[in-house]
C-alpha cells in the first residue's frame, strides 16, 4: 500500500489540471496550457485610469461582465475624479460612468458606451478549488500600455477564507469569503484584474492592496464570483447607490473613561442600556483590549476603531475583568447622531 | 514534540529568524499532520488516493504518471543547463550578478550593470564550485548587455541561445542565477514562473538601460539576478535578467521581472565580441499615433532618413520587415538594433504611393561619466593609499576609461582579431570546409544574368590554395582575372597586366572568385592583411557579422558572415563581401548562397552583384555545372577561348 506523503499530495492537487492539459495536447506543447485561457481573458479585461493623488495611483484593471459593457473594477481614488477612462482590450478609450459602488466589498461597478460581446458571466456558483492552477491578469505598475496585452502571474488557489479574525476593519471591511491565492497581486494596478483558471472561467477579481501594519506583508487574493454577482444584482446586503457611498456607521454601546489625556487605557465607564454591549453583559471597569483584529491601548485606539466600523458588523470584542480574559462577539447597531 | 523543538531556534530579536521559524513550524506541523491521517488511513484499511479523490477530483495512475514525467523532464533541463550559470563578482570576490556561458570558450552574457559595478575583470563561480577568473569584452550600456570571457577551462559547459520571437504569454520560463548572493557554493538559484507579458517596455535615461521589446516573467527576480539567464523549457536562452517593477518595498521580486530578449542580444553579440563600448540607434525621427496611423511627427531635416525621402506626415507600414500598426512597436524595436544598423523601413506618402527606405542607424550618445572628485591632498605625508584602496581605484579608474572612451569603435584589436578567427572557424565547422593537406582545383560553369535575362558567362577555376582563375564574359566582352597566390593578373585581349590589390578590391568578379578559392586556407583572404571583427551588420537580409582586413596601409576589405539562419540557429556562413561598408559607389557588393562542395571545394552556386545597403540585384551568377580540375594551371585553359592561348604562351616565357 502506497504511503503519501505530505509532498505528494501537494504535487497530486497542484499539478492535476496540467496533467489533464497534457493529455489532450501535445506533450511538447506544454506551453499552450496557459495560453488558450490568458487569450479569452484579455478580451475581457479592462485598463481604468482616473484621477490620482499625491502618490496614491490613478489607474487599476477592470472585468467586463455583461454585453453592454458593464464593467467591474475594485474602489480606489482613481474613481473619484471628474472622468474615468477605459481602455479596452482593442486600445480604444471610452469614458465610464459609476453606476454603484459598496464600501464593504471595495467593488465599483462601471458602464461604457460600447458593446462588450466578450464578457465573464457572474454566477452564484464558485469556480476554482483549493490547488487548481489560476492566473491573473492586470496592468499592474501600468506596465501595458494601450493596445498592449495585461500582465499575466500564475499561481494557485491556497485558501477560500475570511480573514475578518486577521486584519483591522479598515485594511478590509469585508467579512465574507476571499479566494487566497500564490500568485503576487498586490501590486499598483493590480487591483480589478481577474483571477481564472486554466479552464478559462472567472474565480474573482484582484481585491485591493491589503498590508498587514504588523509584519509588513501583504496579501493576494480574490472576491469570489459569487460575491460579485450579487453586487451587481443589487442584492449584496451593503449595496449603497452611487452618491451615497458610505455605508451607516455602526455603534457597540461602549462609552470609555475620558481622563483628557490620549494615552489613557480604554476603561469602560458607561454601557448604554439595551446596546450590543449590554446585552453582552460588559460592564464599566471592563478594560477594552482588543477589538476585531487590533489591539486597544489607548482610548485613542479605541475611537481610531470605532470610526471603522459599520452598523451590521460583527466584531470580537476581547475586555479584561480582574484577572479574566472575557470575549464577546457583538454586532454593531446604527448609530444615533 | 516537533513544534517544541522548532521553537528553541526562534529568536524574538531577530524578527527575519522568527518568521522563518513559523513558517517552518507550521509546515512541520501539516507534514505530522497528514502523515498521522496516512498512517491512520492506512491502519483502517482505507487508501489514501481514495480519499483524496472523494474530496477532490479523480486523480488517476496516468495522471500520477505523467506529472512526474512533466516533473523529471524539468529536473533533466535545470541539469543541463545548470553549469552554463555564472555567478559573476568583481576582483575583489565581492558580487555582483549572474551570467550565462553561451560558448565553450567560456564567452558569457550577462548585465553592463554587473559589470559597471563589478569591474573589468573579476571571477565567475560556476555550479562546479570553482571560482574562474573573467575578463570583460564588451558593453552595451543602452540595452543592459555586456561579454565577458572566462579563462581557465579547455571547454566550459555553455546554453543555447534561443530565438524570443517564439516566446508567447503564458509560456513556462525559468530563470537561474545568485539572487542575494545565496549560493556559496556557487551552485545557482532556479525560480520558475510563466512569462507575463511580450514585446514590454521598460525605459531608462540617458540613452541608457532602456529595455525595448523585452519579455515581462512572473519568475521571482531579486537582486543578484541580473544579468542571469531566462530558459524555456527545452533549456535554451530567451533572455538575460535584468531588473523589475519595485516601488514601495524595496528591491525584492513582486512579480514583475523583466529580460532583454535573445533576440535583441543576437544583434549586439559581433559588435560586443568586437570589443566596442556599443551604442544604440536611432533614424531621429520620431512617430506618433495618428487617426489609426502611425505618422512622422519628428524628423531631423539632417537626419540620414530625411536625406532619403523621410517627411514630416509619413506614415510607417514597416520597419525591419515587421508590419507596424502602434507607435510603441516602433519604439520597441528600434531599441534592439546597435548603431550603423541597416535598417529597412516601409513609409507610405500622402498620395498613397509607398517607398521602401534603406538607412544606417547612427549612435545614441552617452553622458561622459562623472571624473569621481579628486581626493584632497592628504595633509599628513605618510598616509598612503592602502593595497585594498589601490586596487578600488584602480578599478575604478579602468571603469572610467571604458566609459568615457569613444563608442563604437575596437577598443582591444587583440580581442576583435580573436573573435575574427573564431567566426572564420565557426564558418568552417558549420560548413564542414576543411583545410586541405594536398591541394585540389574545381572548374565551375556559370550563368550570367541581368533581369533573368542571361547576359553572359564564366567559367571559373578554384584552387583550395586561394588561387583561382575566371574567364569572365559579359555583355559580349571577355576578361580574366587570375590570382597565382601573389598577384592578381587582368587579362583583356592579348595584354596581361598585374592588378594592385585596391584594384582587385574593387572588382566583384574578381572577390567573387577570390573569396570562396581563400575559403580552404587556415586564414581566409590572409593576403589582404590581417583580419578583425568589425561589428553586426545586416547581409542578404540577414543578422550577421561583419569582418574587416587591414593592410599595411590601412586599406580594408569586408567580410559579411552570416550569423544566425532562418530558424535561428547559429549557423555561420560567408554571405557578402565588398570594399565598401554601403556598397553604394562604383565596386558594389557580391553575395553568396546556396554554398556547396564538389569533390571537397566548397563554393557558392548562386552569387549576385548587389549595390547599396537594399542590396539591389545588378547581375546574378548562378553555377551550371561543375567539374574536377587539375591543379596545375596550365590547365586552366579553354580550347574556345581566344586569349586562353596567349595567357598560357606569356606564362612560359
Amino acid at each position: 500500500m502506497k504511503q503519501p506523503t505530505a509532498s505528494m499530495i501537494i504535487i497530486l492537487i497542484a499539478l492535476s489540471p496540467f496533467a489533464c492539459a497534457a493529455q489532450d495536447e501535445d506533450s511538447s506543447s506544454l506551453n499552450g496550457f496557459f495560453r488558450k485561457a490568458i487569450k479569452a481573458a484579455n478580451a475581457k479585461t479592462v485598463k481604468v485610469y482616473g484621477a490620482t493623488a499625491g502618490r496614491v495611483d490613478g489607474y487599476a484593471s477592470g472585468v467586463i461582465v455583461s454585453n453592454d459593457g458593464k464593467i467591474l473594477t475594485m474602489q480606489g481614488v482613481f474613481l473619484d475624479g471628474s472622468n474615468v477612462r477605459v481602455i479596452t482590450n482593442d486600445g480604444k478609450t471610452h469614458y465610464a460612468s459609476i453606476l454603484r459602488r459598496d464600501r464593504s466589498l471595495q467593488v465599483a461597478l462601471l458602464k461604457i458606451e460600447a458593446e462588450t460581446p466578450d464578457y465573464y458571466e457572474l454566477t452564484d456558483e464558485e469556480v476554482g478549488k483549493k490547488g487548481d492552477w489560476v492566473v491573473t491578469l492586470s496592468n499592474a505598475f501600468k506596465v501595458a500600455d494601450g493596445v498592449e496585452p495585461m500582465s499575466v502571474n500564475l499561481g494557485v488557489i491556497s485558501l477560500r477564507t475570511s480573514i475578518e479574525a486577521k486584519l483591522t476593519p479598515k485594511d478590509v471591511a469585508y467579512r465574507g469569503q476571499l479566494v487566497l491565492i500564490d500568485a503576487i497581486t498586490s501590486n499598483p494596478g493590480a487591483a480589478g484584474g481577474a483571477v481564472v483558471t486554466a479552464e478559462g472561467e472567472l474565480v474573482g477579481l484582484i481585491g485591493k492592496v491589503i498590508n498587514s501594519s504588523e509584519t509588513n506583508t501583504r496579501l493576494n487574493y480574490a472576491v469570489p464570483r459569487s460575491s460579485l454577482a450579487k453586487f451587481v444584482e443589487g442584492k449584496l446586503s451593503t449595496v449603497a447607490d452611487a452618491g451615497a457611498t458610505d455605508s451607516e456607521p455602526g455603534d457597540l454601546g461602549i462609552r470609555v473613561f475620558r481622563l483628557g489625556g490620549r494615552r489613557a487605557p480604554a476603561y469602560i465607564d458607561r454601557v448604554v442600556p439595551g446596546s450590543p454591549a449590554a446585552e453582552a453583559g460588559l460592564r464599566p471597569d471592563d478594560l477594552v483590549i482588543r477589538i476585531g483584529g487590533d489591539k486597544v491601548a489607548t482610548t485613542s485606539d479605541f475611537d481610531k476603531i470605532m470610526k471603522t466600523i459599520n452598523k451590521d458588523q460583527e466584531v470580537i470584542v476581547l475586555v479584561t475583568r480582574g484577572n479574566d480574559v472575557i470575549r464577546v462577539p457583538l454586532v454593531a447597531t446604527e448609530k444615533k447622531k | 514534540m516537533l513544534t517544541g523543538q522548532m521553537l528553541a531556534y526562534s529568536n524574538p530579536n531577530r524578527p527575519a529568524d522568527h518568521y522563518k521559524t513559523r513558517t517552518k513550524m507550521s509546515f512541520f506541523r501539516t507534514l505530522f499532520l497528514v502523515t498521522t491521517f496516512a498512517t491512520v488511513c492506512c491502519w483502517a484499511g482505507i487508501s489514501a488516493n481514495s480519499l483524496i479523490a472523494q474530496e477532490e477530483e479523480q486523480v488517476t495512475a496516468e495522471d500520477i504518471e505523467l506529472v512526474r514525467k512533466i516533473e523529471a523532464a524539468r529536473i533533466e533541463v535545470v541539469k543541463k543547463v545548470v553549469g552554463s550559470v555564472v555567478a559573476v563578482y568583481g576582483d575583489d570576490r565581492q558580487g555582483g550578478g549572474s551570467g550565462v556561458i553561451i560558448h565553450p570558450n567560456g564567452i558569457a552574457l550577462t548585465n553592463h550593470h554587473v559589470i559597471q559595478g563589478a569591474g573589468v575583470s573579476g571571477f565567475g563561480g560556476l555550479a562546479d564550485g570553482k571560482l574562474y577568473p573573467w575578463k570583460l569584452i564588451g558593453t552595451d550600456p543602452g540595452g543592459d548587455v555586456a561579454i565577458i570571457q572566462l579563462e581557465g577551462k579547455e571547454e566550459f559547459p555553455w546554453s543555447k541561445v534561443g530565438d524570443s520571437d517564439k516566446v508567447r504569454v503564458g509560456d513556462w520560463a525559468f530563470a537561474m542565477g545568485n539572487p542575494f548572493l545565496l549560493a556559496e557554493d556557487q551552485y545557482p538559484t532556479v525560480t520558475l514562473g510563466i512569462v507575463s507579458g511580450i514585446e514590454r517596455y521598460q525605459g531608462g535615461s540617458a540613452h541608457q538601460l532602456i529595455y525595448g521589446n523585452c519579455i515581462q516573467i512572473d519568475s521571482s527576480i531579486n537582486p543578484g539576478n541580473s544579468g542571469g539567464p531566462l530558459f524555456n523549457m527545452a533549456g535554451e536562452v530567451i533572455g538575460i535578467n535584468g531588473r523589475g517593477s519595485f516601488r514601495d518595498r524595496g528591491r525584492v521580486n513582486v512579480g514583475l521581472g523583466y529580460a532583454i530578449s535573445s533576440n535583441q542580444i543576437k544583434n549586439f553579440i559581433p559588435e560586443l565580441l568586437a570589443s566596442k563600448l556599443v551604442e544604440h540607434g536611432t533614424l531621429d525621427a520620431n512617430f506618433s499615433d495618428r487617426d489609426g496611423k502611425v505618422v512622422c511627427s519628428t524628423i531631423n531635416l539632417d537626419s540620414p532618413a530625411a536625406q532619403m525621402g523621410l517627411e514630416l506626415g509619413d506614415e510607417l507600414i514597416e520597419f525591419e520587415g515587421r508590419p507596424i500598426t502602434h507607435a510603441n512597436q516602433f519604439t520597441n524595436l528600434i531599441c534592439t538594433l546597435p548603431e550603423t544598423w541597416p535598417a529597412k523601413l516601409v513609409i507610405k506618402k500622402n498620395d498613397d504611393t509607398t517607398k521602401t527606405i534603406h538607412v544606417r542607424l547612427f549612435g545614441l550618445p552617452y553622458p561622459r561619466p562623472q571624473q569621481p572628485a579628486e581626493r584632497p591632498p592628504s595633509g599628513d605625508d605618510d598616509e598612503k593609499p592602502s593595497e585594498e584602496e589601490k586596487r578600488q581605484m584602480e578599478k575604478q579608474a579602468a571603469m572610467m576609461k571604458l566609459l568615457s572612451g569613444d563608442p563604437g569603435i575596437i577598443r582591444d584589436e587583440e580581442i576583435s582579431k580573436r573573435f575574427a578567427k573564431f567566426y572564420i572557424d565557426r564558418w568552417k565547422n558549420d560548413s564542414q570546409i576543411e583545410n586541405l593537406e594536398n591541394e585540389k582545383a574545381i572548374l565551375l560553369t556559370d550563368k550570367i544574368y541581368r533581369d533573368e535575362k542571361q547576359v553572359g558567362q564564366q567559367q571559373l577555376w578554384i584552387s583550395t590554395t586561394g588561387r583561382f582563375k575566371t574567364i569572365w564574359e559579359l555583355d559580349g566582352e571577355s576578361t580574366t582575372y587570375e590570382f597565382d597566390g601573389e598577384k592578381f593578373y587582368k587579362t583583356v585581349g592579348d595584354e596581361r597586366k598585374t592588378m594592385s590589390f585596391t584594384e582587385a578590391k574593387l572588382t566583384p568578379p574578381v572577390y567573387q572568385g577570390f573569396c570562396m578559392a581563400s575559403a580552404h586556407r587556415e586564414n581566409p583572404l590572409d593576403v589582404f592583411g590581417r583580419m578583425l571583427l568589425d561589428g553586426s551588420d545586416k547581409a542578404d537580409s540577414r543578422i550577421a557579422c561583419r569582418l574587416k582586413t587591414l593592410d599595411d596601409r590601412d586599406d580594408w576589405f569586408y567580410l559579411w558572415l552570416q550569423t544566425y539562419d532562418e530558424s535561428g540557429q547559429l549557423n555561420v556562413k560567408l554571405t557578402k563581401a565588398s570594399s565598401e561598408l554601403n556598397a553604394d559607389r562604383n565596386g558594389g557588393a557580391v553575395t553568396f548562397a546556396d554554398w556547396t562542395s564538389h569533390d571537397g571545394v566548397h563554393f557558392a552556386k548562386t552569387r549576385a552583384f548587389v549595390d547599396g545597403i537594399g542590396e539591389t540585384v545588378r547581375l546574378t551568377i548562378k553555377n551550371d555545372s561543375v567539374e574536377d580540375s587539375s591543379t596545375s594551371s596550365d590547365s586552366w585553359v579553354v580550347a574556345d577561348v581566344n586569349n586562353a592561348s596567349s595567357l598560357s604562351r606569356e606564362e612560359n616565357q
